[in-house]
This record gives C-alpha cells, sequence and structure tokens, in this order.
C-alpha cells in the first residue's frame, strides 16, 4: 500500500508539473487529452531531471523533501501562470484534432482485424510492463553507467563531481529521473525503475499514434502503431532502463510536432518541439547532435513559409532559444568542473577510407540481417520504391526523410571520423541501439508512404 | 487500395501455400526436418534473448526470406497480371507490399509466441525462487560477493576493488562493473582514488592478505582469495 502510494506520487508530481508546463506552453490552445498527458509526461520528468541538476548545482541534498520542495513550488508558480492567463482569456480550440472512428464503416473481415491489431498492442504493452516489473537492473550500460549513477546520486544525496562519475560527460537526465522515484519509495529498488521507461514507451505510442493518425486516418494510425512494438529491440529495450528509448521519445516527439507545425504553424507547438529536443540533449550525448539536425530542418521550414523577417525572427527565437538554452546547461557545467564536452569528439582524418567498406558491412547487416528491426527496413525500401513518386511531394514526408537522411548521414561521418566514438558505433552493439532513437521515423515513412491519399491518387 | 479484403485473404492464403511448399524444398539442402526448418526460421527472427538484448546477431536465413517474398510477389502478380507491361510492373510492386506485409504478419506472430514463452520462464523463476535467489541466477558471482560484504558493511564507505583479474579486459570489465554497482553505497567506482579508501576489498587475489597494507585490519574473509581489510581509524 505504502509502494503504490510513493510510486504514485513518484509519477504523479512530475507528470501534473508536465501538464501544466504543457498548458502555458500552448496557452490557449490544447491537444486532445490523451496527447495531452502523454506528451506531459515527457516534459515533467525532463523538468524534473533539470530541477535535480539545478538543485545539486546549488549544494542543495537531494533529498525527498528538497525534490518535492522545489516540485511543489514550480506546481505552485504554474498553476498562478494559469489563473493569471485564465482571466484574460477563457476560450480553448483544440489543436490537431480528427474526429473519426477506428471501426465506423468497417467491414465485418476488418473490424475482426482492427480489434486483432489492438489486441496486439495491448498484449505486448502487457509483456513490457510484466517483464519489467520481475527483470532486475541486470544489463550491461545499466550497471555500468546509467543506473550506477542514479543509485550513487540516491545514497549520496548529491550529483558528485563530474569528474569522479563512469563516462563524466554523459548527461544525467535518465540518472536523477530514477533517483526521484527512488527517493520515494526510500530504498533502491531494482525493479520500479524500469516503470518509468515503460511509461515512456506507453506515452510515446500514444503520441506517434496520434500524429500518423492525424496525416491519415486512425486504423493506418493503429497499423503503425503495431508494427513499431513489434520491433524485437524496441520492445526489449521498453522494458529496461538504457538511454536509447527515452532519447527516442524526445528526438521523435520533437519532429513530429515540426512536422505539425509546418502544417498550422502554431507558436506553442514550435516552442514545445524545441523544449523536447533540448531535453533530449540531457538525455543523452546524440541529443545535442539531433538539436542541430532539428534546428537545421526548423529554417527550412521557416523559410518555406515564406513570412516577413519579424515572423521569422519570431519563429527562430521560438526554434532555437529553448534547445539551445536546454542543450547549454549542462556543457556550462561540464566546463565549469573541467570536464570534457564529449569523450567521442577525437576526429582523425588519418583512418578513414579503409574504414567505409566496415562501416558499410555493419550498416548493411545491422539493418538487414538483424532480428532487431522485424522486416521494417526492407519493408521502408519497398515503400521507397513503390510509392515515392507519388508521395515525396508532400512536406510531411519530405521533412522525414530528410531528417533520416541528414541523421544517417551524421553516423556516417562519425563513424568515420572518430576513431574512438566510431570504433563504438561500428560494433554492432552500440549501432543497433543507435538505430533506435529515430526508427519510429522508418515507421512512419512506411505508413504515410502506403497510405492511399487523394493526393496521390491525383498524382497517378 | 487496389485490392479488396476477400482478394487479400486469397492472397495472404496464396502465399501460404507457396511458403509451406518452399519450406518443404529448403529443408532439403538443409538436412533437417520440416519442423527443424521452421523451428530456425523462427529462431531467426527472435533469437535467444541476453541481456544486452539482441544486438548484431545476423542470421544467414535472412536472404532466404527476401528471396522468398520477392518469389511470393512474383507469383501474385504472376497469378492476377493483367495489362501492359507498365501494368504489370506496378502490381508487381503492390503485391511486393502485401508479400511483407502477409510475412510481417507470419513473423509477429512467432515473436509473440517466444515474446510469452521468455517471460513465462522467467516468471516462473521469479515465483519460484526467493528474490535473493532470483537475484543470485541473474546476476551470478558478483552479485553474491557484493551481497556478503553489503551486509557484513552495511552503511556508506569509499574502497578500492583489488584483484588478480584484469579489469580493463572486455571478459572481466563486465564482472567489475557489476560487483560495483551491487557493493553501493560502498563506493568504488567514484571517488578520489589519491585519498585513502575506508575498506580494501579484494576479490579473487592469490594470497590477498600478505597485500594488506599496515593500517588496514581484515575484517571478513570470503574463501581463499578474497577479503575485506578495514582502514584501523575507523574501528
Amino acid at each position: 500500500m505504502i509502494i503504490s502510494l510513493s510510486l504514485f506520487i513518484a509519477f504523479f508530481l512530475p507528470w501534473i508539473i508536465g501538464y501544466e508546463l504543457l498548458s502555458l506552453i500552448l496557452r490557449r490552445q490544447k491537444f486532445n487529452p490523451v496527447l495531452m498527458v502523454s506528451l506531459s509526461y515527457g516534459l515533467g520528468f525532463g523538468f524534473l531531471a533539470y530541477l535535480m541538476f539545478v538543485l545539486s548545482f546549488f549544494k542543495l541534498a537531494l533529498t525527498l523533501c528538497n525534490v518535492q520542495a522545489g516540485l511543489i513550488s514550480s506546481l505552485a508558480i504554474l498553476l498562478a501562470i494559469r489563473v493569471i492567463d485564465k482571466k484574460k482569456e477563457k476560450n480553448e480550440a483544440v489543436i490537431f484534432e480528427k474526429k473519426e472512428s477506428l471501426f465506423g464503416n468497417a467491414s465485418l473481415l476488418l473490424k475482426i482485424i482492427i480489434a486483432l491489431g489492438i489486441l496486439y498492442v495491448l498484449y505486448n504493452v502487457a509483456l513490457i510492463l510484466l517483464r519489467a516489473l520481475i527483470v532486475p537492473v541486470c544489463s550491461w550500460d545499466s550497471l555500468a553507467t546509467c543506473v550506477y549513477n542514479a543509485k550513487l546520486i540516491f545514497y549520496e544525496k548529491t550529483i558528485p563531481p563530474l569528474k569522479f562519475l563512469p563516462h563524466p560527460s554523459y548527461p544525467l537526465g535518465i540518472p536523477l529521473m530514477i533517483t526521484w522515484l527512488n527517493l520515494n519509495l526510500g530504498y533502491f529498488d531494482e525493479y520500479y525503475l524500469n516503470l518509468i521507461s515503460v511509461f515512456l514507451f506507453i506515452t510515446f505510442l500514444c503520441v506517434f499514434y496520434y500524429f500518423l493518425g492525424y496525416f491519415t486516418n486512425k486504423r493506418w494510425a493503429l497499423l503503425g502503431v503495431v508494427l513499431l512494438i513489434s520491433s524485437n529491440l524496441i520492445y526489449f529495450h521498453a522494458g529496461i532502463f538504457y538511454r536509447d528509448l527515452p532519447i527516442m521519445y524526445y528526438c521523435c516527439c520533437a519532429l513530429f510536432l515540426l512536422v505539425l507545425w509546418a502544417e498550422q504553424a502554431n507558436k506553442g507547438v514550435a516552442l514545445l518541439s524545441s523544449t523536447l529536443i533540448g531535453i533530449s540533449s540531457f538525455i543523452k550525448m546524440e541529443g545535442s547532435g539531433y538539436s542541430i539536425i532539428f534546428i537545421l530542418l526548423s529554417a527550412i521550414l521557416i523559410n518555406k513559409t515564406k513570412q516577413g523577417w519579424p515572423g521569422i525572427r519570431k519563429n527562430i527565437f521560438l526554434f532555437v532559444f529553448p534547445a539551445l538554452i536546454l542543450n547549454s546547461v549542462f556543457y556550462v557545467v561540464k566546463f565549469m568542473q573541467k570536464v570534457q564536452a564529449t569523450e567521442h569528439y577525437d576526429l582523425s582524418f588519418n583512418l578513414l577510407i579503409h574504414r567505409i567498406p566496415h562501416i558499410l558491412e555493419v550498416f548493411f547487416f545491422g539493418v538487414f540481417f538483424s532480428a532487431n528491426w522485424n522486416i521494417f527496413w526492407f519493408l521502408f525500401l519497398v515503400s521507397i520504391l513503390v510509392r515515392f513518386r507519388n508521395k515525396g511531394k508532400n512536406v510531411s514526408i519530405r521533412v522525414l526523410i530528410l531528417n533520416t537522411s541528414l541523421w544517417i548521414f551524421i553516423l556516417f561521418v562519425w563513424a568515420l571520423f572518430s576513431e574512438k566514438g566510431g570504433s563504438a558505433l561500428i560494433s554492432p552493439y552500440t549501432f543497433s541501439r543507435v538505430l533506435i532513437h529515430y526508427f519510429p521515423l522508418i515507421i512512419a515513412l512506411i505508413i504515410l508512404l502506403l497510405y492511399p491519399s487523394a493526393e496521390a491518387k491525383e498524382v497517378k | 487500395m487496389p485490392y479488396s479484403m476477400k482478394s487479400i485473404l486469397f492472397l495472404f492464403l496464396l502465399v501460404t501455400c507457396f511458403l509451406a511448399m518452399a519450406v518443404t524444398l529448403i529443408s532439403i539442402p538443409l538436412e533437417l526436418s520440416i519442423k527443424g526448418t521452421l523451428i530456425s526460421f523462427a529462431n531467426a527472427w527472435y533469437p535467444k534473448e541476453n541481456e544486452n538484448g539482441f544486438y548484431g546477431q545476423r542470421s544467414e536465413l535472412y536472404p532466404v526470406f527476401y528471396l522468398l517474398i520477392f518469389m511470393s510477389a512474383w507469383l501474385i502478380s504472376v497469378v492476377l497480371g493483367k495489362g501492359t507491361k507498365k501494368g504489370r510492373v506496378r502490381q508487381y510492386f503492390t503485391s511486393l507490399t502485401i508479400t511483407c506485409f502477409v510475412f510481417f504478419a507470419v513473423i509477429s506472430l512467432i515473436q509473440v509466441v517466444k515474446r510469452t514463452d521468455r517471460l513465462n520462464r522467467i516468471l516462473r523463476q521469479y515465483l519460484i525462487l526467493s528474490d535473493d535467489d532470483y537475484k543470485l541466477k541473474a546476476l551470478g558471482l558478483p552479485y553474491a560477493f557484493a551481497n556478503k560484504i553489503r551486509k557484513e558493511f552495511p552503511g556508506t564507505y569509499t574502497a578500492n576493488l583489488i584483484s588478480d583479474l584484469d579489469f580493463s579486459s572486455d571478459i572481466f570489465m563486465g564482472m567489475h562493473r557489476n560487483i560495483c554497482y551491487q557493493l553501493l553505497p560502498i563506493n568504488v567506482r567514484s571517488h578520489d582514488k589519491q585519498d585513502r579508501p575506508d575498506l580494501l576489498i579484494y576479490f579473487l587475489k592469490k594470497n590477498a592478505k600478505d597485500f594488506v597494507p599496515d593500517n588496514y585490519v581484515i575484517r571478513g574473509r570470503y574463501g581463499n582469495s578474497s577479503l575485506v581489510a578495514v582502514r584501523k581509524d575507523l574501528l
């Protein structure tokens, strides 16, 4: 009973703060309730991690009492802003909402298939949840860095000087989230901490579903979710604590929101996507690299809106400023503590050409000959072959393809020019984990390309 | 969609029959029974899990799967093939997409069965064993060793871990990380190594007691080659 209550508080407090923060960012607009709750989760836990980091920076002990006080004060401030804001304007518009039923107008056979799809998703989520609750921390990175740091912070009640941590340049977002959960429990639990990851995955599935649903329909969106959950590596990572699935949540949500912004040029959405990509840099170092891709893509999209200079300036501010601030927090602290910005910044131009065949081999086998991804990379190629001619002009597809290409390009350049980081990347072990970060884009592209839209028919 | 639900169902059956035939033919050069071939196929889509995931596990059977997909698509387009050359090419690609989804359905079914089976096995151990035994089975010797020390030295300490094992090598690095993690709040990795630590933990160190400095006292022995020494001023 006490454990249930502690867990409830551990999840509820950041979640509700995330919700209030999201409402503040979106101002007089909102998403539908499921999407609001799903995005609030990531936003709230991101906020929590930064708050704990700041508390520790100002030499406040990371005890339950201090962190709770920090959270409750933040909540009070957010609520006060909301009350003042509500007095000014009461209308709330729902953005990106499509009202249609999953089963409406479907034949019996299709209804059965849809029901099986829902059952498949729910069953797999149940497996992930059960697995998370019965498998203790035993995977390599968890023991070596991620959960190790959390356990250390939990017992030391502070963040030790970065130089004493394993991989001092690695961000502390995830360890701090785990520490928070265990502070609530009052002891370091090896099982419940996996729940953070499980909920991140479930909320991501909701965001993914609504994103796809907005550009296609709910049936195709469900198909997308089914495809995503049937990838073995995603399924596996949803129930353990590595940082690859959380960074997938933040980066993909940010990108989906950017694509949605291209549709409606909504100020709040721009700010939210920029905030999420900023938080990703506090989850894993790659987040900073992905922020650069994000800013580049947002610049392209801003340019397409053909606004005057004041509009462009405002949008640049919305997309760049939060991402830059959130990115820089940890780098500033690393600089102050004289810790290297990254351990993998060892560009070397000597190695290189002879590495290319090996990189290509790892990429080819890791993508097409591995049980990690079902047959989706193959299906992605088929979709491109079959439908790209018809759908290539679609802005959302173009943005996703551009992001995927830049991502793979960065990975390739990193593998080629960085001696240490590159060697790590082209080991098949690391490579498959890095592929998780933007893997949902591959599924999204399959769905968007194969969806038989009216636009595609016109081009035919 | 160019096909109705009924024709998709028909194609599904067609592809299934083709696959059954293909599996029978493939089992001959593999020198396996049909059941054995099916098991190797299933394992290729959900290999034996280890704690670090499915990373990098390749299977030589994947080219066979892709070949089967291409051939099934070709079979469908031949059965339904009509019209101009351009139309047939388009039909082939559409068939290819549908075949991919048929394969996806089959693979997903295999995965669900294997995921359930795997979890079932973990769950049985979890329910039968006590928490300590269960963790011992999952985490092995490092857990047992660290657990003993933690019970004997409850509280927060700094410590050095000394061993004959080369912890910088790939083989023993995992063991080192595991012990350090399990030992917390006894802090081995994250303190100033220049300081005199509170504890010296000798793990699989031959004649360990000969290496204990004068200002430390032996307080715990674990077999012949493992012991813990405590700094004298802490006693």
